[in-house]
C-alpha cells in the first residue's frame, strides 16, 4: 500500500517536472520580450516596467535610435514575415496539388509504382545539407538565387513526400464503390476525381496543407544558403540572434513573434487530425 | 416481351474464369435473384450488366437492341453497389441530386425529382442530415433514392441487405416488394442468402462458381433442382444427403438401397439403371419422426434439439451420417433416446452419384 | 474501377512529380556527381561546366581531413547520446500518462508544443537560456554550486557547449518521442494488462513482459526516424554556438554547409556531401534489418 503510494508520488513528481521543464524556457522568453533593454541582463522571471519597445525594434528597428550600429543592418520584420508567407503558401499549394494527384494514382492505379514512392521517400532521409553544394550552384545559373521563386519550387520538391503519403492514406480509405457509382452515373474521370474525391479527402487535404506549411515556414538552412538580402523569417531570427547578438530582448521578440502561426497551425492539426480517417464509415 | 437478354456472357481474368457462359432473359418488371456464396461471381455479373466490366465474350440485348458496347452511363441503368455511394461529407439532399446533377438538370426540376424520390421512400426528414447521423436503413435508402432518382430503366443492386440487422432485413425484403408493387422498375440483385433470394425474386438464378446452374421461379428451384449443388445451396436448414445405390427397377417404382436400410419410392425414372449409385436427398422439413418402435426407414439417436420458436431442430445420429429432422414444437423429445425417422417419399429426389445430376 | 488509368488520370499522377523532382533535385544530384569529380570553386575563374577533371582527388582529400572526420564523429556521438535519451524520457512520460486524470488532454497539448516551435526559436530560446545571465546560471547559483555558477560561460567551453546543443534537441523532440511511445502503449489490449494483473504480476512486470514486447516494432521506426533527423543537427548549432568554441561543437551539416558556402570550396564540399549520403545509405540499410528485420 505505501508502495503505491510512493510510486504515484514519484510519477506525479516527473510529470509536474516535465511539464515546468516544458514551459519554463518560452515562459521566460516571454518575459524577457517584454524587457526594458536595461533589465536584459538581468536574471528576473518578471519585467519591472514591461514594455513593448522590442516589439517595436522589430518592425521599425530605428524608431527608438538606440543600438543605432545593431540596427542598422536590420530590416524590419514586416519584409521576412511576409515574404515568408507567401513562400510558405505557395509551396504548400505545389505541393499539396501534385501530392494528391500522384497519391490519386498511386492509389487506385499503382501509377505512378511503390519505386518511386519508396523513392520520394529518400527525399526525407538524406540531410539536406547534402545537397546544398549542387543546388546552390544550380539555382544560382537559374538565377534563382535570392528570389522567392527558388525557395517556393525547393521546399515543394522536399515536401511533396509528405503530401504524398498522407494522401495516400486517406485516399486509399475511399472505398472504390463511391467512384464507379460515379462513373456509372455518367462521370468522366475527371469529373470523379474532382467533385467526388477531393470534397471527401477534404480533412486529409487540410491536415497535409497544414502540415507542409509548417515545415516551409521553419526551414532555416536553404533559406540561409539562397538568400541574401530577400531573407524569410526564419533567417531573420537567426540573424538577430548570430550578426546582432547583443539584443537579447529583441532576440526573444523575434522568436516569439515567428512562433505565433507554428503554434497555431500545430494547434490546428491536432484538431483535425481526430476528425480525419473515419468518414462516418462505421458500419462499414 | 424480352426486356434483357444476357447471351452466353463470360469473362476471364488472367488464366482464372470467373464467368461461363451465364445465359438469361428478364421480362420488363420483374425481380431476378441472382444467389449464390460468396466469390460465385454475382457482384462481376452485376457490373458486366452494368458495363463497368467487359465481358471476355458474350453479349447483351436490351429489348432487343444489342448493348454489348454501350458505355455505362448510356445503357439508363442504376446500380447500388455493397458500399453503398453516400459520400460523407455532404447531405442526403445533396447524395441524391448528385446524378441529376451530372446531367445538367436545373435546380427545380431536381428538387422535384429528389422530393418525389424522398417521399416514396420515407425518408424526406433525414434529407438536411449528413450521412453519418443515419441509422443503417436509413443509409441504405438514401443509396436507392439515389439510384431510383434517375428513372433507371434497370435496377442493379449488390447484396444490397447484407450489412443490416436479421430482423431488418426481414422487414426490408417486404418494404421492398411493395415498393417494387409501386415502381414496378425492372429488378436484377444478387444475395448469399438463398432465401431472401426467392422470397424476393420472380426469377432465380444460382450462380454457383461463375457457373449459371439454374434459372427459374422460386418453386421450380425446390421441386426440380438441376443438380445436388443448387439442391445443397438452396436448402435451409441443410439438406439431407445419403449414399446409396438402386436396388431394383420396376413399373411401380424404384427400389433403393443403403448401408442399413432399404426405401422403395413410387418414383418412375425415365433411365433406370440397377447398381447406379445415387445420392437421395431431402429436406429437414420433409421428415417424420417416429418415437414408437414403428416402421420407419432409418432409426436414430437424437445428439442435439435447437429450438427456433415455432419448431425443434433435431439432429440425428444414423449409422453413417447425420440426419436431420424439423418438428413441431409439441412433440416431445429426449436427447439420446432412438427414434425412427422417416422421409416423405414424395420429396424425395434423386441425384447421380457422379455427375449430381437430377434423375427424373 | 478500370483496370488500367484513363490517360488524364494517367498524366496527372505522373507528370507533375516527374517534373517538379527531376527538375528541382535529381539534376542537383547528378550535377553533384560531376563537381565532385572534378576540381572546381567559384575563386577559379572558368564556368562550372568547363571544370578541370580532378578524378578521385577530392574523395582522397576527405579521407584525411580531421575536420571532416572529427565533425562525423561528433554527429554520431550527438545522436547516440540524444535518441536514447529522449527515448527513455519519453517512454516513461508515455507510461506515467497512461493512467487517466482529468485535464489529461491539456497535459498533452502542452507536453507537445516543443515540436510546433522552429527550430530557430528553439536555437534562441536556449542561446538566451544559457548566457551568462540567463536562468540556468542563476537556477544553479541558487541550489547547486554557489555563486561561482555566475561565471560558466556556456558556450566558451566545448563540453559545456555540446551540453546546451543536447539539451535544445532533447526539450524540442522528446514530446516527438513521447508522442510515439503513448500512442503504442495506448494501444495495448487491456485485456492482456487485466489478465496479467489477475494472475498477480506487479507494475513493473507487466511493463516488462506485457508493454513493452507488444511496441517493440514502434520503437524501432522511432528510433530509426529520430536517428535520421538527429544526424542532420544544424539550427541549433548554427544559431547557438556557431560551431564552437572553434570547431568544437561543428556538426557535419554545419561542415558542409561552410564549405560550400562560406569558404566555397564546391568540388570538396560536393564530395564530402557524396561520402556522408553513402555512410547513411549503408548505415540505415543494416539499422533497418537489425531492428526491424528480426520477424
Amino acid at each position: 500500500m505505501l508502495r503505491r503510494i510512493l510510486t504515484n508520488a514519484l510519477m506525479w513528481l516527473v510529470l509536474i517536472i516535465a511539464v515546468v521543464w516544458t514551459v519554463i524556457p518560452v515562459m521566460w522568453m516571454i518575459s524577457l520580450s517584454f524587457k526594458t533593454y536595461g533589465e536584459w541582463r538581468t536574471p528576473s522571471l518578471l519585467p519591472r516596467n514591461p514594455t513593448l519597445d522590442n516589439y517595436i525594434m522589430l518592425f521599425s528597428p530605428q524608431a527608438l535610435g538606440i543600438f543605432i550600429a545593431y540596427t542598422a543592418i536590420l530590416e524590419p520584420i514586416v519584409g521576412p514575415l511576409s515574404r515568408t508567407l507567401i513562400i510558405s503558401a505557395t509551396a504548400t499549394v505545389i505541393a499539396v496539388m501534385i501530392g494528391f494527384f500522384t497519391a490519386y494514382g498511386a492509389s487506385r492505379y499503382n501509377s505512378p509504382g511503390p519505386f518511386t514512392l519508396f523513392f520520394t521517400l529518400l527525399t526525407r532521409m538524406l540531410p539536406p545539407a547534402t545537397f546544398v553544394t549542387p543546388i546552390v550552384i544550380y539555382f544560382t545559373t537559374l538565377y534563382l538565387i535570392d528570389n522567392i521563386i527558388g525557395l517556393i519550387l525547393l521546399y515543394a520538391a522536399t515536401t511533396v513526400t509528405y503530401a504524398i503519403w498522407i494522401l495516400k492514406g486517406f485516399i486509399d480509405a475511399i472505398p472504390v464503390e463511391w467512384e464507379e457509382a460515379a462513373l456509372l452515373e455518367g462521370a468522366s474521370p475527371l469529373q470523379v476525381l474532382f467533385k467526388v474525391i477531393i470534397p471527401i479527402a477534404r480533412p486529409g487535404l487540410v491536415v497535409a496543407g497544414l502540415f507542409i506549411f509548417l515545415m516551409a515556414w521553419t526551414e532555416l538552412l536553404f533559406a540561409l544558403v539562397l538568400t541574401n538580402l530577400n531573407v524569410p523569417l526564419s533567417v531573420q531570427v537567426s540573424k538577430y540572434v548570430t550578426a546582432v547578438g547583443a539584443l537579447w530582448g529583441v532576440q526573444a521578440a523575434a522568436a516569439l513573434l515567428s512562433s505565433i502561426i507554428p503554434l497555431v497551425i500545430g494547434y490546428l492539426i491536432q484538431r483535425h487530425l481526430i476528425t480525419g480517417f473515419t468518414f462516418g464509415l462505421v458500419r462499414g | 416481351m424480352t426486356f434483357l437478354e444476357l447471351q452466353k456472357i463470360s469473362k476471364t481474368i488472367g488464366n482464372k474464369v470467373i464467368l461461363h457462359e451465364i445465359d438469361f432473359k428478364v421480362g420488363k418488371g420483374e425481380i431476378v435473384a441472382i444467389i449464390g456464396p460468396p466469390g460465385s461471381g454475382k457482384t462481376t455479373l452485376l457490373k458486366i450488366i452494368s458495363g463497368l466490366l467487359a465481358p471476355t465474350s458474350g453479349r447483351i440485348y436490351l429489348e432487343g437492341k444489342d448493348i454489348t458496347n454501350t458505355p455505362p452511363h448510356e445503357r439508363g441503368f442504376s446500380m447500388v453497389f455493397e458500399i453503398p455511394p453516400v459520400y460523407p461529407d455532404r447531405t442526403g439532399y445533396e447524395n441524391i441530386a448528385f446524378p441529376l446533377r451530372l446531367k445538367k438538370l436545373n435546380e427545380d426540376e431536381i428538387r422535384k425529382r429528389v422530393l418525389a424520390v424522398a417521399d416514396l421512400l420515407g425518408i424526406r426528414h433525414i434529407l438536411d442530415r449528413k450521412p453519418s447521423t443515419y441509422s443503417g436503413g436509413e443509409y441504405q435508402r438514401v443509396a436507392l433514392a439515389r439510384a431510383l432518382v434517375t428513372e433507371p430503366r434497370l435496377l442493379l443492386l449488390d447484396e444490397p441487405f447484407r450489412n443490416l440487422d436479421a430482423k431488418i432485413r426481414e422487414a426490408m425484403v417486404s418494404w421492398f416488394k411493395d415498393l417494387h408493387k409501386k415502381i414496378g422498375v425492372t429488378i436484377i440483385y444478387s444475395t448469399h442468402d438463398p432465401l431472401e433470394g426467392m422470397t424476393m425474386g420472380d426469377k432465380i438464378l444460382v450462380l454457383l462458381k461463375g457457373i449459371q446452374k439454374q434459372f427459374g421461379s422460386a418453386s421450380e428451384l425446390l421441386a426440380r433442382p438441376t443438380d445436388l449443388d443448387v439442391d445443397e445451396f438452396i436448402s435451409i436448414p441443410a439438406l439431407n444427403i445419403l449414399k446409396g445405390y438402386i436396388d431394383e427397377c420396376s413399373e411401380s417404382g424404384v427400389k433403393l438401397s443403403f448401408k442399413n436400410a432399404m426405401l422403395k419410392i413410387p418414383k418412375k425414372l425415365l433411365k433406370c439403371e440397377r447398381g447406379q449409385e445415387v445420392f437421395v436427398a431431402f429436406r429437414p422439413h420433409d421428415v417424420k419422426i417416429d418415437t414408437g418402435e414403428g416402421v420407419g426407414v432409418f432409426k436414430g439417436r437424437i445428439i442435439n434439439i435447437n429450438y427456433t420458436g415455432r419448431n425443434q431442430l433435431v439432429s440425428l445420429e444414423t449409422d453413417d451420417t447425420i440426419i436431420r429432422a424439423v418438428v413441431g414444437k409439441d412433440v416431445k423429445l429426449k436427447i439420446g433416446s432412438t427414434v425412427s425417422i422417416i422421409p416423405s417419399i414424395e420429396n424425395l429426389r434423386l441425384y447421380d452419384a457422379n455427375t449430381k445430376k437430377l434423375l427424373e | 474501377m478500370p483496370e488500367k488509368p484513363p490517360r488524364p488520370i494517367k498524366i496527372l499522377s505522373s507528370l507533375p512529380l516527374n517534373l517538379l523532382l527531376n527538375g528541382v533535385l535529381i539534376i542537383p544530384f547528378i550535377i553533384m556527381i560531376y563537381l565532385a569529380l572534378v576540381k572546381w570553386s567559384p575563386l577559379v575563374g572558368v564556368n562550372w561546366w568547363n571544370a578541370p577533371f580532378g578524378g578521385v582527388v577530392n574523395f582522397q582529400r576527405a579521407l584525411s581531413d580531421s575536420r571532416f572526420i572529427e565533425a562525423l564523429g561528433r554527429t554520431a556521438l550527438f545522436v547516440a547520446i540524444v535518441v536514447p535519451l529522449e527515448l527513455l524520457i519519453g517512454l516513461l512520460l508515455a507510461y506515467i500518462l497512461q493512467k487517466p486524470f482529468r485535464g489529461k488532454r491539456f497535459v498533452i497539448s502542452l507536453l507537445i508544443y516543443p515540436l510546433m516551435l522552429p527550430p530557430v526559436v528553439v536555437a534562441t530560446v536556449f542561446y538566451l537560456f544559457f548566457q551568462p545571465y540567463g536562468p540556468v546560471n542563476n537556477i544553479f547559483l541558487q541550489y547547486v554550486i554557489g555563486p561561482r555558477a555566475l561565471n560558466i560561460y556556456w558556450f566558451l567551453d566545448p563540453t559545456l557547449a555540446f551540453i546546451t546543443i543536447i539539451v535544445a534537441d532533447t526539450w524540442q523532440w522528446t514530446p516527438f518521442m513521447f508522442l510515439i511511445m503513448y500512442s503504442g502503449l495506448s494501444a495495448v489490449p487491456k485485456r492482456l494488462i487485466e489478465a496479467a494483473e489477475v494472475l498477480g504480476a506487479s507494475e513493473w512486470t507487466i511493463f516488462w513482459k506485457v508493454r513493452l514486447p507488444l511496441i517493440k516494432p514502434l520503437i524501432s521506426v522511432a528510433v530509426i526516424l529520430r536517428s535520421l533527423e538527429a544526424f542532420k543537427v544544424f539550427d541549433y548549432v548554427y544559431v547557438m554556438t556557431g560551431g564552437g568554441p572553434g570547431t568544437s561543437t561543428e556538426s557535419i551539416s554545419l561542415y558542409i554547409y561552410r564549405l560550400a558556402i562560406l569558404y566555397s570550396d564546391i568540388s570538396y564540399a560536393a564530395a564530402v556531401s557524396l561520402i556522408v549520403l553513402a555512410i547513411i545509405f549503408i548505415v540505415s540499410y543494416f539499422a533497418v534489418k537489425i531492428l526491424v528485420g528480426r520477424r
